[in-house]
């Protein structure tokens, strides 16, 4: 699943490991994220979005299950 | 879980590792005493080596949770090692991929084996049914929780 992740660390410019640590997962986790190899959990997305004050359609990108 | 649950599950796993080194160490000395004694050279060496190097390890695992427990730092980061969701996912995946690897695995020795001896041909075969009851009870449980 693509996610404009990379870009909002950017913009709050943190870093994977900070962003790991404030969301409550391994660096690894984030960066399996960031490359669409793992699709994060409804929680773990949640938390990134509310990390962000945005909602998890901002941050995850739904396109591809909308057209499954 | 939280942080303080994981704090109590820390000091729970540290009694649980020490008792269980505790108890390994009394089967050994016991086995040491009442049953080595008729073994061969290479058995008891091997038996001295694993039980040893086991309750070693259970202790150094019990030690390395106290180091753990005494620095807030630390007990946060293996926290976060230990409930990492990817790391759990990949704990599953590699489970249940690796119980269906070893039954086949363990019912095609057992076909081999069939062609030489009989006796490691049914151990081969009693291990892959255990293994198949193991898979199956584990299935109903978590079928029956979720």
């Amino acid at each position: 699943m693509k996610t404009i992740i990379p870009q909002l660390r950017k913009q709050h410019k943190l870093s994977q490991e900070e962003l790991a640590t404030a969301v409550g997962v391994t660096r690894q986790t984030i960066t399996s994220i960031e490359s669409g190899r793992y699709t994060a959990s409804l929680t773990l997305a949640y938390k990134i979005a509310r990390h962000f004050s945005l909602s998890i359609e901002d941050v995850f990108d739904f396109s591809e299950v909308d057209t499954e | 879980m939280n942080l303080q649950q994981f704090k109590q599950r820390m000091k729970l796993r540290i009694i649980a590792l020490l008792s269980l080194a505790g108890v390994l160490t009394i089967v050994f000395l016991c086995m040491l005493y009442f049953v080595t004694p008729q073994l061969s050279e290479y058995l008891r060496g091997f038996q001295f080596g694993a039980f040893g190097s086991l309750v070693l390890l259970l202790c150094a695992s019990a030690l390395h949770s106290c180091f753990i427990l005494r620095n807030e730092n630390r007990l946060r980061k293996q926290f976060i090692k230990e409930t990492d969701e990817r790391t759990l996912f990949i704990h599953q995946k590699t489970g249940s991929l690796g119980i269906a690897i070893c039954g086949v695995g363990l019912c095609s020795a057992a076909i081999v084996a069939n062609f030489f001896n009989t006796i490691i041909f049914a151990t081969l075969l009693s291990a892959a049914g255990f293994l198949v009851v193991v898979k199956l009870g584990l299935k109903a449980y978590y079928q029956n929780k979720y």
